[in-house]
Formats: structure tokens, sequence, C-alpha cells
């Protein structure tokens, strides 16, 4: 008797649990559900409908005129900032783990700490910092302040890397009379692949799917991300061809989740200290 | 030879400082000194920038809009943290029950929502809460209950829908790990002491991942102050600026008036609260300590 209890009830617990389970993931991925549909249909609404005829046309379309170029422009404007920050933040973060000078410790929690100022704060005067330098409504604009924005927490990630690599190593390549340069080049850089991945992940993430920079900073049609030219090609509207609107939502969300769980599994460690950005 | 090497890491850090100077420490600055003068981008541009003194802190005093988008935000940012943590303790609790399969899968598929650009989230928000069209109101109208116009009537909850579906996310995951942390020989101590699976919760749980719970808080808190795209997306901060977070006002009167010593103002304003908020959390963080 008592052991028939003790099997109903931990039995009823997990059927309430998978339910609840149930009930989250419905709240969740219910409304991708109507994005992924609409996406497949030729003609549809706001309406959750199931495509009884799927088609493809509205993707193969995507990969013709603007929607082509906006999300070429993204690729450009991510691959970029990806690139750049992987340099600036390989190089900072050797310096800051190997060099020793004065106010190091102070420099680094300064480095920090701008990341407590969101990014819409500083977005007016970014804005006149573009004006000046003759940069508004340019992709080198854009980049460069992507780069900025990401290379305060980037240069921790890589500074824990390289903390990690054996100084005795570089010690030995110095002996053989290479420079610094080339010491970080073929002895430090194979070491700190996943550091590398995760750097490149981040920053490739925060700027594909950055909106309010590129709103502010862009003004000609032709130059902007998917993002913008989503917002701008649909804005608020009711009626607008919605297939359209959800197949762009599709490229605009898709390489980002792809990347996590490709690329991004590979540097689960390096990851593993994100800090939930401001989104 | 020392010296060469001493130097030379150091001028490895120029590229990285230049950016977070140019993109953090100058506009910082410049923000703050904007707020003192009448820099906009409307009328004649060979007219140079005046300074005002504190003519546009007075005029923010003034501000309904000011005070309205202060009043949307801070509830939008309470009712979002008490969201994000009530469903992110509740489900890393439940997913610690024994004997539940699925579990990794749920886990990585609760990373998905996290990954989606705000942008997007909004857009497809849009489509679940509207009135003629929306699932929601179908699935009300299934069970019987009238239709709801959620983008006109309820717009905060509106907003807050959607970001609790994605923000509970980091909440779950941190939580997780913090439950995760906590020696398994704890809890067996407290079934020998015949501890309620209530007790269990609040008296040994709670205070085990006090840590995890106020960085969870932080995070949240941090992260839907100054959203911008999902809302944007979503209400674009309507209807009637009832869901005017701090992101679209500044964004509106910088952009859309075209006042950027005023938003520079606005933006000081907002600043110093976040830090105040940042001050509250490290005397918490002391208080957890001790």
């Amino acid at each position: 008797m008592s052991s028939r209890t003790s099997t109903v009830k931990p039995l009823l617990l997990r059927g309430v649990v998978y339910l609840a389970f149930a009930a989250l993931l419905f709240y969740v991925f219910a409304p991708y559900l109507w994005l992924i549909f609409t996406a497949l249909s030729t003609q549809a609404n706001l309406q959750l409908r199931f495509p009884v005829q799927p088609t493809l046309d509205n993707i193969v379309e995507a990969f013709t005129g603007q929607t082509l170029r906006w999300t070429r422009n993204s690729f450009i404007i991510a691959s970029s900032t990806t690139l750049l920050a992987l340099a600036a933040s390989v190089t900072g973060g050797y310096a800051l783990s190997r060099g020793t000078f004065r106010g190091k410790t102070t420099l680094m929690y300064g480095i920090i700490l701008t990341r407590v100022i969101p990014s819409t704060l500083i977005i007016v005067p970014v804005f006149g910092i573009m004006l000046w330098l003759g940069l508004l409504d340019t992709h080198v604009g854009l980049v460069l302040v992507y780069v900025g924005i990401t290379t305060p927490f980037n240069l921790w990630i890589m500074k824990g890397a390289i903390d990690a690599v054996p100084v005795e190593l570089e010690e030995a390549a110095q002996l053989d009379g290479a420079s610094r340069l080339k010491i970080l080049g073929t002895v430090v850089l194979p070491l700190i692949v996943p550091g590398i991945g995760a750097v490149g992940v981040l920053s490739f993430d925060a700027a594909w799917g950055g909106f309010i920079m590129p709103l502010v900073l862009l003004s000609s049609t032709d130059k902007y991300p998917v993002s913008v030219g989503l917002f701008t090609a649909f804005g608020l509207d009711e009626n607008v061809d919605f297939p359209k609107l959800a197949t762009m939502c599709l490229i605009y969300m898709l390489p980002v989740i792809i990347l996590y769980f490709t690329v991004g599994a590979y540097f689960r460690k390096g990851l593993a200290s994100i800090g939930a950005g401001d989104r | 030879m020392t010296q060469r090497l001493r130097r030379q890491p150091f001028l490895f850090l120029v590229p990285g400082l230049a950016m977070i100077m140019a993109v953090f420490v100058a506009p910082f600055f410049w923000t703050v000194a904007l707020g003192f003068t009448d820099f906009n981008l409307w009328g004649d541009p060979t007219r140079g920038v005046a300074f005002v003194g504190l003519r546009n802190f007075a005029r923010l005093m003034q501000d309904r809009d000011f005070y309205n988008s202060t009043a949307v935000t801070l509830s939008f940012v309470l009712l979002a943290v008490i969201g994000h943590v009530t469903l992110g303790l509740l489900y890393a609790n439940l997913i610690r029950v024994p004997r539940i399969r699925f579990t990794k899968v749920i886990s990585v598929s609760m990373l998905i929502p996290w990954l989606t650009p705000g942008l997007v989230v909004g857009y497809m928000w849009r489509s679940v809460l509207n009135v003629d069209y929306g699932s929601l109101n179908d699935l009300l109208q299934l069970v019987g209950l009238m239709r709801i116009d959620w983008l006109r009537n309820y717009p905060l909850i509106s907003i807050l829908m959607a970001n609790w579906s994605r923000g509970m996310a980091v909440a779950f995951i941190l939580l997780s790990a913090g439950l995760e942390s906590i020696p398994s020989t704890v809890y067996d101590a407290s079934k020998i002491d015949g501890a309620s699976a209530w007790q269990t919760f609040l008296y040994i749980k709670i205070p085990m991942i006090r840590y995890s719970l106020l960085l969870t808080v932080l995070m949240s808190t941090f992260g839907t102050l100054l959203a911008f795209d999902m809302v944007y997306g979503l209400t674009g901060g309507g209807p009637l600026g009832r869901t005017e977070v701090f992101a679209i006002y500044l964004y509106n009167e910088a952009f859309g008036h075209m006042a950027l010593g005023y938003a520079g103002a606005a933006s000081t304003v907002i600043l110093m609260l976040t830090v105040g908020l940042g001050l509250i959390y490290i005397r918490l963080n002391r208080v957890v300590e001790n």
C-alpha cells in the first residue's frame, strides 16, 4: 500500500511539471509559429494559420533586390566589426595580461565600468562625433562605434584567455630572437582560440543585431542593415505585406541563432562569462 | 632591451583604448556638456551653439512627457524584473524535479528567445496581440471570453508579455546554475529534519542562491531600463506615450524634435538615476554578504 502511494505521487508531480513546461514553451514559442507559417505563405495577415500550400517564393524573392542589399550590408558591418574587434582585443588583452605598468588595476576597472553606460545614453554625442568626423551615413563610422561598444568586455575576455597561456613558452621564443608581435602571432594566438571564438561571436552578434545605432547614424536606404531596413519598410502599419515582413524577420534572426548553436557551441567556456547586454 | 619590452605591450593597448575613449569616455562628458547648451539640428546651421546654463534642466523639471516617461519606465522595469525572477525561479526549481526528461533540450531552447533580436520579438507579439487576428484573442474567444484590444487598452501589459517571454530565459539560466551549486548533502540534511518542500525552498534554497538572485535582479534591471528595440517594434512608444520608455523618449527628443542639447540634459538626469540604482545594488550586495 505504502509503496503504491510513493510511486503515484511522484508520477503526478512529474505530470504537473511536464504540463508547466508545455505551457511555458507554448507561451515562448507560439509567436515563432506565426513567423514561420507566414513566411511560408503567399497571402497572410496577422492570423496564425497553417500554410496549406507552403511556398519558398518569399525566401527566394528575398535574395533579390533591396533585401539582398540590406543583408549584404549587415554582413559587411558585422564581419568588419568582428575583425577589428578581434585585432583590438587580442593586442590590448595581451598588453593587459603581460604588461606591468602603473595603474593597471585601475585601468582594468575603468574599462569594465564603461559597460555600465548604456549605448542609448551616448547616442546623441556619438551622432555629434560622427557629424564632426564626417562619418555620418557611412559603414566605417558605424563599424567604429560597434568596435568601441564591444571592446571593453572583449578586452576582459582576452586578458583572461592570455593569462592562461604560460609565459615560459614566450620566453623560449624570445631567446630565439622573435619580436613581440611575432611571438603573439605564432605562440600565443594558437593557444587562445576559444577566447577568439567567444569575442568573435559576441562582436558579430552585437553588430548584426544592433538597431538604434544604424537607425540614428545611417540615412541612405542603400546603406541600411537588415534591422533598419526591416523597420523602415514595415514600420508600425497594420496593412503591410506580412509574408515579406516575416521572411525578413527570419533573415534577421537566423544568422545569430545559427552562430550560437554551431560555432558558439565550441566556445561555450569562453561564452560562459557572457553578461546579457541591453538588447 | 627590458625597457623596450616594457613599452611595447603598452602600445598594443592603444587601439582598444582609443576606441573606448571615442565611444564611451568622450561621449559621456559630451552628453553632460551638451545639456548646458541649446544645440539643435534645425534652423540656421551657421548660428553657433550657445551656453544656456541650467535652462534645459529647469525645463526638464516641468516636462510632462519626461515625468510620464519616468513613470512608464519605472513601472515597466519593476514589473519586468518581478516577472523574470518569479518565472525564472519557478522553472529553475521545476527542472530539478527528479526523473524529468528533456531537461537539456528545454534549457538549450530557452536560449532562442534571448538570441532573437528585440525588433523581431516586437513584430511577433504584434501579431499575437492584434485585436482582429491575434492568436491570443483567438484563444480567448475559444474559451468563451471577449477579444481584447491589448495594444490600445493595455499597452504596458502588452510590452510586459513580450518582455517576460525572453527576459525569463536569462533568469532561468542564472538561477538554475545557482540551484545546481547547492550540494546535495544540504537537501539530505533538510529531509532528515523533516522540512517540507516549501520550507526547503524558503529557508534553504533562497538563502543559498542569494548571489544568483541578486545578479539576476541586476541583469534584468539594467537590461530593461534602457530597452529600445522591442518596445519600438511593438508599440513605437504609443498609444499617446503610454509605453514611452526612457530610450524612446530620448530618441524622440533628440531625433524627432532635433533638440540635442535638451536630450543631453535628459540623458544626464537619466544617467544619474542609473548610477543611483547601481549604488543601491552595491549596497544590497554588501547586505547579502553579511
